[in-house]
């Protein structure tokens, strides 16, 4: 059992799932922005195959937490900055995963540590699906029918453009903070 | 006349696959494990050499019931539509039914559409 007395070999990481509904989030992207409710709390180690019940998972709690068509987009959200990071990941450290609720949007966020090298193919990423998140994903698309050993960004590209959320990413020394932003206004 | 009923279906736990009709082909639950392509990839390139050698006019793709994908999931259905479009031998339509109300497949097909050419038939069905 771990300090939550919960069961550290559980589905949701080998070094145990943290998840304390309702605690307020102390820690924001920018450090200025308002406390939000962190609904979900996630963490795991690089490289552990978790990718699958962690969305059965995350799919039934967004369902049961949010409006519908809000846990869909978030719940696509969450599968795809995990599943970025579980692939870059250093060794060095674990991948937090997070849904946090504001009262005017709700966020999906991950951190994990990198290299640099990835790092900054990864903003290279983010800042061009920021600028035009459809031509991105039009673009990934066109990469991934090349086929070959590209890896292809489709995963964010997707959050954006397919689930309209904004993507940020913030780094300190080799920890690289990725978050999905879904404003209530631009709920459909 | 070839029968894409015959086909060994893979046994995967978050994925149901059906034949409902004459080389109609129907995927219901989520794609989410890291490899699909290994499986169900490979089942779709078996269906896609059925479709060829047997010379169908058509393959129909339900996928209505396919509520939430990865993004290697959505590389099989473009690497399907490659196929459909280099192949040098007999050219089958590949009819793809889509939900207007699930929105990888609003957002994934309609780009698709444009880039796979005429062979490729989106139907937009509640």
């Amino acid at each position: 059992m771990n300090r939550f007395g919960r069961d550290a070999t559980s589905p949701l990481g080998r070094r145990g799932a943290s998840l304390r509904p309702g605690a307020p989030d102390q820690r924001t992207v920018s450090g200025t922005a308002p406390v939000g409710q962190v609904l979900v709390r996630l963490m795991f180690a690089p490289g552990s195959s978790t990718l699958e019940s962690t969305h059965s998972f995350l799919a039934a709690y967004t369902a049961d937490r949010l409006p519908a068509a809000v846990a869909q987009r978030v719940s696509l959200a969450a599968y795809e900055l995990l599943s970025n990071a579980m692939n870059y990941a250093s060794l060095s450290s674990d991948v937090v995963l997070e849904i946090v609720q504001h009262t005017d949007r709700t966020i999906v966020r991950t951190a994990n540590d990198a290299i640099a090298a990835r790092i900054a193919m990864l903003r290279e990423q983010v800042d061009k699906i920021r600028s035009d998140s459809e031509g991105a994903f039009v673009q990934e698309l066109k990469r991934s029918m090349k086929g070959g050993h590209t890896r292809a960004m489709l995963g964010l590209a997707r959050v954006a453009f397919e689930s309209g959320l904004k993507l940020d990413l913030e780094t300190t020394g080799q920890r690289v903070r990725v978050t999905a932003e879904l404003r209530r206004d631009e709920r459909r | 006349m070839t029968n894409l009923e015959t086909l060994k279906r893979p046994d995967l736990s978050t994925v149901k696959i059906e034949f409902t009709q004459a080389n109609s082909l129907k995927l219901s639950g989520t794609i989410t494990s890291k490899e699909p392509d290994k499986s169900l990839g490979a089942f779709f390139r078996t269906v896609h050499d059925a479709a060829v050698s047997g010379r169908l006019p058509e393959v129909r793709l339900d996928l209505r019931g396919l509520t939430f994908v990865n993004s290697s999931a959505i590389r099989m259905f473009i690497d399907w539509a490659m196929w459909l479009a280099n192949e040098q031998g007999h050219r089958y339509r590949l009819r793809v039914v889509t939900s207007p109300q699930i929105t990888w497949q609003r957002v994934s097909f309609s780009t698709l559409a444009h880039l796979a050419g005429e062979h490729l038939i989106i139907e937009r069905t509640p």
